[in-house]
């Protein structure tokens, strides 16, 4: 077997293993954005039970809520939902259009309804963010991608880990492929 | 110092004889294709399956008030948790497809034939007891998914006349699927289904050795032998098999691990959504369907309207693969050489079955009932028929040798 083959591969993966650093519990700028509006808008309602533990951006407790069973009974009529896996069950494209479907329903006790969950029992809390749609929808929009963004860190923290961990694990077995494919073809 | 290590052992234990027998020796056809891969690659994926799934009982607590929670905290907290996890849930998808793929190889070139009938019947156990072993594993996440469907399938053993509901009470170890089913689940899943998978591996292994491998034309290479009595058309396991099986090993790796660090869930196929929200016994889901490698079972199960005939008509779905050595009445093995009769059934019936998995996805609607009802009769169609247009047929002549 030719030795050079051997050494640019060891040299290609060692530099790819340098640059690569598992990092853990990193948010992007976006997600960042996204916490700080989950802290304001939805963290009153809504727990994130599985929030890692190191997770020590704000001093306040995201797995619990101030919101009570029985306060919640009387004036929700349901106690609101764990919000750390709703990106893995819906996905994201659903939670940003859940979030954004909101629409004037006279007959529902906080006169709106949703188009993606049919007589939702939550009222429209992002609409002081929603301003005068012609003017502001694109700004909406972008809060509303940060907020799910950070919701979908939640669902899946190590996310970027795994693909750069992927990337590397994928290159020392296509290497491997290649050196057993020189043997068998000779 | 290792010749005298090896000398040491093999004068106390069939440590030589067993390599040469197996290995060095072993005398296999040369013209073997990639469908031949697959039985070193269900062996690869057992061993992934019994380590991801032995770290995952350290981690893993299986009551329902814990079950969810211990998993979410090994995907968070424990160090490549997750890895381990994706490893297990994708190796198991991986499984089936490796098992269908395997399969299908034994319709196609006639493997099940004699002398292989009972390499056939050790195989058949093994996927019969592997599917129980993927259902058993199901309820473990304690998941929507995994709770309702745990209660639908244990509630099909109230069609066994006489013992009706009792048998389910029995099964379940309570009224509902709860903390007893759960335990003995687990108990069953991790200890005592693996000990079997692993026995009866061992024994398909020695039953196919003891034969010999078939090959795609069917040919029986030990009719024609050179002067020390070795097959002609044959070449030692050992180095081009191994070499052959290690290559597809690294390609199934490939593929394997791209889907568990890329896209473990595969789009909602591995990792059902509904699956990452806790049971809730006061909710039941709009729809209850099982991981996609039941869906043909399942969609049977739902086409026929009374519970007792779906429950047999499913059973009978599997059990009728056993009788294929018998069934197949053709003088030649392999397709390669069979008529058209047994390409158009083969042919129709995987494509039923394969239909009939992608409507057991989707919820039952007319059309839906009547494609599954005709997909059913057109699978047990292949099997029904088969002695007798497999003996109408007009078959190509066998050659003595391959690539003659």
């Amino acid at each position: 077997m030719n030795e050079s083959w051997v050494f640019f591969k060891f040299i290609l993966i060692s530099l790819l293993l340098q640059i690569y650093s598992l990092s853990s519990f990193s948010l992007t700028i976006k997600q960042q954005k996204g916490a700080m509006l989950y802290m304001e808008y939805c963290s009153g309602c809504h727990t994130l039970r599985y929030l890692p533990s190191q997770f020590k951006i704000y001093p306040q407790r995201l797995d619990k809520v101030g919101l009570t069973a029985q306060d919640a009974e009387k004036w929700f009529g349901v106690m609101p939902k764990d919000l750390s896996l709703i990106v893995r069950e819906h996905g994201e494209s659903w939670v940003s259009n859940y979030l954004r479907s909101f629409y004037i329903d006279k007959k529902r006790p906080f006169g709106v309804n949703n188009f993606m969950f049919k007589d939702v029992l939550m009222p429209n809390v992002l609409e002081p963010l929603q301003g005068d749609l012609a003017l502001n929808n694109k700004q909406f929009a972008e809060s509303v991608e940060s907020l799910v963004s950070f919701l979908d860190y939640v669902a899946d923290p190590l996310k970027s880990e795994r693909h750069k961990m992927g990337l590397v694990f994928i290159l020392i077995l296509c290497s491997l492929l290649l050196v057993l494919l020189k043997i068998f073809l000779g | 110092m290792i010749r005298s290590l090896i000398n040491f052992i093999d004068a106390r234990f069939p440590l030589l004889n067993t390599w040469h027998k197996y290995v060095k020796d072993y005398y296999v056809p040369k013209n073997l294709n990639i469908y031949y891969c697959f039985g070193a690659l269900a062996v690869v994926v057992l061993l992934n399956q019994l380590f991801t799934g032995l770290w995952l009982t350290m981690f893993y607590t299986p009551t329902p008030k814990s079950a969810f929670d211990s998993i979410e905290y090994l995907m968070r907290e424990v160090n490549y948790g997750w890895m381990i996890r994706y490893m297990h849930s994708t190796g198991a998808s991986a499984f089936f497809i490796v098992l269908y793929l395997h399969l299908f190889r034994g319709l196609l070139y006639g493997s099940y034939q004699k002398p292989r009938e009972l390499v056939w019947i050790l195989g058949m156990l093994l996927f019969f007891i592997v599917n129980l072993e993927a259902f058993l594993g199901y309820l473990l996440p304690w998941g929507q998914m995994s709770y309702w469907g745990a209660e639908v399938i244990t509630s099909l053993f109230g069609v066994v006349p006489y013992f009706k509901d009792s048998l389910v009470t029995w099964v379940r170890g309570d009224y509902s699927v709860g903390l007893t089913t759960l335990q003995r689940f687990f108990a069953l899943h991790v200890t005592a289904i693996p000990w079997f998978l692993v026995l009866f591996v061992v024994l398909h292994i020695v039953a196919i050795h003891h034969v010999g491998s078939n090959n795609p034309e069917g040919i029986d290479i030990y009719r024609t032998l050179d002067k020390n009595g070795k097959p002609l058309d044959g070449i030692p396991f050992s180095p081009y098999y191994l070499l052959k099986d290690f290559i597809a090993i690294v390609v199934f790796l490939l593929i394997f691990f791209s889907v568990v660090f890329y896209l473990p869930d595969f789009g909602g196929l591995f990792l059902e959504p509904l699956n990452f929200l806790k049971a809730n016994p006061l909710e039941t889901p709009e729809y209850i369907t099982p991981v996609w490698y039941m869906t043909p079972f399942y969609a049977m199960l739902r086409a026929i309207p009374d519970r007792l005939c779906g429950t047999l008509i499913m059973l009978a779905a599997t059990c009728i693969l056993f009788f294929l050595p018998w069934l197949d009445k053709s003088s030649v093995r392999s397709m390669r050489y069979k008529g058209i009769y047994s390409r158009l059934a083969l042919a129709m019936a995987t494509i039923s079955f394969v239909l009939l998995g992608i409507l057991g996805r989707y919820p039952v609607t007319l059309s839906n009932l009547i494609l599954s009802r005709i997909c059913i009769v057109l699978y047990f169609t292949y099997f029904l028929l088969m002695p007798i247009y497999t003996r109408m047929e007009i078959v190509k002549k066998l050659p003595l040798r391959i690539y003659k």
